[in-house]
């Protein structure tokens, strides 16, 4: 029971893989997860007299959700599209485990624009 | 004889249209099995409830006496499919992507690279298998698709419409394929909506029209069910407005114009033979050449379906989105 347990994690992994592979770099994923911080930051920054330090851990946060759900935003919809996602459900897999695998592609992501925003201090 | 898949009543609604109508049928191991019908006749529809992309509105399907409603990942083990659409993505190379089916089934790391490799080298792609899928012709990427669906080593294989859309040599490379995967012992599930590739391929064919089998039975078999017709195709010299004409002869039930020729359905043509050739002489047309045909799967399926058989071959390619 635990190892079929596993194994579905290690497939999830694998989706979560090949969707970080074909779609990070997709210029939607670009636009929402790196182009948004930087705007929410100078939205916040320019002519304002809140701290900067203040703001940040609040920006990483936002940067951070918007961002992760970027990349199921895009990858779910094409995979659809295309039909690609089809081949998905008839893989011997549950379809909880196709949706951790999407999910898990956006927590990584998340965490990649999290720690690549916070200034080091 | 030991059945494979097994369906029992499968109906899809869509809303109020009804896709598929009660479908039951039994499919044994080791079978080449054929869908033959329309387009929108339910082929696809099928094929999805069985390989768990949709769900029956009613009805149950087992595959390898696993319940495919129940327990999914189970039936889905020992099947290969391949779709009608692109079930390969363009951004990946041919070897990511076979990689990725593997991963997916749970082919082990060690098995993976050879049987990958294997696969491709048959199927002509090992050389590209650093390209991107995107720069592939579509008799490729069909090809990579069949690779994918096999790394896993599938006891049944399902393939909708693999040859729809390709070139003549690519389609036939395609069903030299899939008979030397039959012959390996693989039960393989066809759909299609030629009716000439159902009758070179299939050793059992179930004909399937707005969501109903008509009929399930061996392409021979559906051949002698029309046997009480026969068909005479002449062609004359000349041959204007003679179809008309050639209706009134005795014993002449219709006529069909195919190209220069005429078909004519007769009921014994020993007795309308001399009297096309009389026609001939009095109308002063000559005959080219004169020919009594053995019923075709065409005619078979005309006969039970109603339907002319230009419908079948209308490609389905202008309603697939332009990516697919």
């Amino acid at each position: 029971m635990a190892k079929a347990w596993i194994e579905d994690v290690k497939r999830a992994v694998y989706i979560a893989e090949k969707d970080v592979k074909i779609y990070f770099f997709k210029g939607p994923n670009l636009t929402f997860g790196l182009l948004l911080p930087v705007v929410l930051y100078l939205v916040f920054s320019i002519g304002r007299t809140v701290e900067l330090a203040f703001a940040i851990p609040g920006l990483v946060a936002m940067a951070a959700f918007f961002g992760a759900g970027a990349i199921q935003a895009i990858s779910l919809p094409l995979e659809r599209r295309t039909g690609t996602f089809n081949s998905l459900l008839t893989s011997p897999i549950s379809f909880f485990t196709i949706i951790l695998g999407k999910t898990l592609a956006g927590f990584f992501f998340g965490i990649v624009l999290s720690l690549s925003l916070t200034p080091p201090s | 004889m030991d059945t494979v898949i097994k369906t029992q009543s499968l109906t899809k609604h869509y809303g109020d249209v009804l896709a598929v109508d009660q479908v039951s049928i039994e499919i044994y191991r080791g079978e080449f099995f054929g869908f033959l019908g329309p387009n929108g006749a339910g082929k696809t529809t099928t094929i999805n409830m069985l390989t768990g992309v949709t769900k029956p509105t009613s009805g149950t399907a087992f595959i390898l006496n696993h319940d495919v409603i129940e327990d999914p990942v189970r039936a889905k083990e020992h099947i290969g499919v391949v779709p009608d659409v692109s079930g390969v993505y363009d951004e990946m190379t041919a070897w990511d992507n076979i990689n990725f089916s593997a991963k997916l089934h749970g082919v082990p790391r060690e098995k993976r690279v050879s049987r990958a490799k294997e696969l491709l080298e048959l199927f002509g792609l090992y050389d590209r298998r650093n390209h991107r899928v995107g720069t592939f012709s579509r008799g490729m990427k069909r090809r990579l698709m069949i690779a994918a669906a096999l790394i896993h080593e599938p006891e049944i294989l399902f393939l909708d419409e693999p040859t729809t859309g390709l070139d003549v040599q690519s389609s036939r490379q395609i069903r030299d394929m899939m008979k030397e995967l039959n012959r390996n012992g693989v039960t393989v599930f066809l759909t299609t909506h030629y009716i000439e590739e159902a009758d070179q391929l299939c050793q059992r064919i179930a004909i399937i029209d707005r969501g109903k089998i008509i009929t399930v039975d061996t392409p021979e078999k559906l051949k002698t069910m029309v046997q009480v017709e026969h068909v005479i195709e002449v062609s004359f010299d000349h041959a204007e407005e003679i179809a008309n004409k050639l209706k009134r002869l005795s014993h002449v039930k219709d006529v069909v114009t195919a190209g220069d020729k005429f078909r004519l359905y007769v009921a014994d043509p020993s007795e309308t033979l001399p009297s096309i050739f009389h026609f001939a002489e009095k109308s002063h047309l000559k005959v080219v050449s004169i020919n009594t045909l053995k019923p075709s799967l065409e005619d078979a399926f005309v006969k039970l379906t109603g339907l002319r058989p230009e419908v079948m071959a209308i490609e389905k390619e202008h309603i697939k989105p332009a990516r697919g």
